[in-house]
């Protein structure tokens, strides 16, 4: 018999396996590449049909934003008067949530480039549901 | 609706409680995989069950990890993928890519070049370490973020 004769026949099932094993493994890099490029040729980050909230303009500044960049809420602690309107920036590359630790307070998930308002009574710890790590906080004055 | 969103919401607004739970699923079962492989080779007599028990527990369980690892991996994918910083995310990154490569390796050894079986032990080693490196990189963050 010769070497090859004796040589099995891979099974293409399997092979497909392998092969979208190894399309997963690669997929990470390539999409935080493709963000690296996006972020450095500076394409614009607010998503088309992003619609500003009430008082991101003028009003704003009676209450205040919140930008989220970098896996973070900067600033981390916003002091705002009371009733007053906080607008929260999704600016990142990720989508965000804006989730109060102690409930009332949820945005869903944010995509880049969309907003998310809300006028405040009480200051609230928050979070993002999808980063936990990603903490901040609204603090109330008046 | 985008399908991040639609996993929300068919997640009841839960979606990464649910992949942190997912996740502490599959690094149990990647641990339960190591002790059987032990068993099967005969370099452990934990589980006390018999090799072949142990061989078609592993397969088992090994098919039933790997589903759960591609359906949290894919979620990860279409979502939230792509920032490098803080270093956990990066770390998460490169083990989540990392942990398919090995899926890749173990699959090629297994099925396609039966000569690298010698190589599996390595591999499914590397596997668990991999999952546990995950684990630590979102579920310790979470339950710590909490």
């Amino acid at each position: 018999m010769s070497h090859a004769a004796g040589r099995r026949r891979p099974n293409p099932v399997w092979l497909l396996v392998v092969v979208a094993m190894a399309g997963l493994a690669v997929a990470g890099p390539v999409i935080m590449v493709r963000d690296q490029l996006a972020d450095r040729a500076g394409v614009p980050t607010v998503a088309e049909g992003a619609q500003p909230a009430e008082g991101a303009g003028a009003g704003a500044a009676a209450g205040g934003t919140v930008r989220m960049a970098g896996l973070a809420f900067a600033p981390g602690t916003l002091t705002v008067a009371k009733g007053s309107t906080v607008v929260f920036d999704n600016d990142d590359t990720a989508p965000h949530t804006v989730t109060a630790r102690s409930g009332g307070v949820d945005s869903g998930v944010l995509d880049p480039g969309k907003q998310f308002s809300v006028t405040v009574t009480d200051g609230f710890d928050y979070f993002c549901s999808i980063h936990p790590s990603m903490t901040a906080k609204i603090a109330v004055t008046g | 609706m985008d399908i991040v969103e639609l996993l929300n919401d068919l997640t009841g607004g839960q979606l990464l409680l649910w992949k942190v739970l997912l996740t502490s699923v599959i690094f149990a079962c990647a641990g339960l995989q190591v002790m059987l492989a032990a068993r099967f080779y005969e370099a452990s007599t934990v589980p006390p069950i018999s090799t072949g028990a142990a061989s078609r527990t592993h397969r088992l369980n090994g098919k039933l990890t790997v589903t759960l690892a591609v359906v949290v991996g894919l979620s990860c994918l279409i979502g939230p993928a792509g920032p490098t910083s803080p270093t956990r995310v990066l770390l998460h990154s490169v083990f989540g890519s990392l942990v398919f490569a090995l899926l890749a390796a173990k699959y090629t050894a297994l099925k396609l070049r039966p000569a690298w079986g010698r190589y599996l032990p390595w591999i499914g080693s590397g596997l668990f370490l991999t999952f546990a490196a995950i684990w630590a990189t979102t579920v310790a963050d979470y339950v710590t973020a909490r």
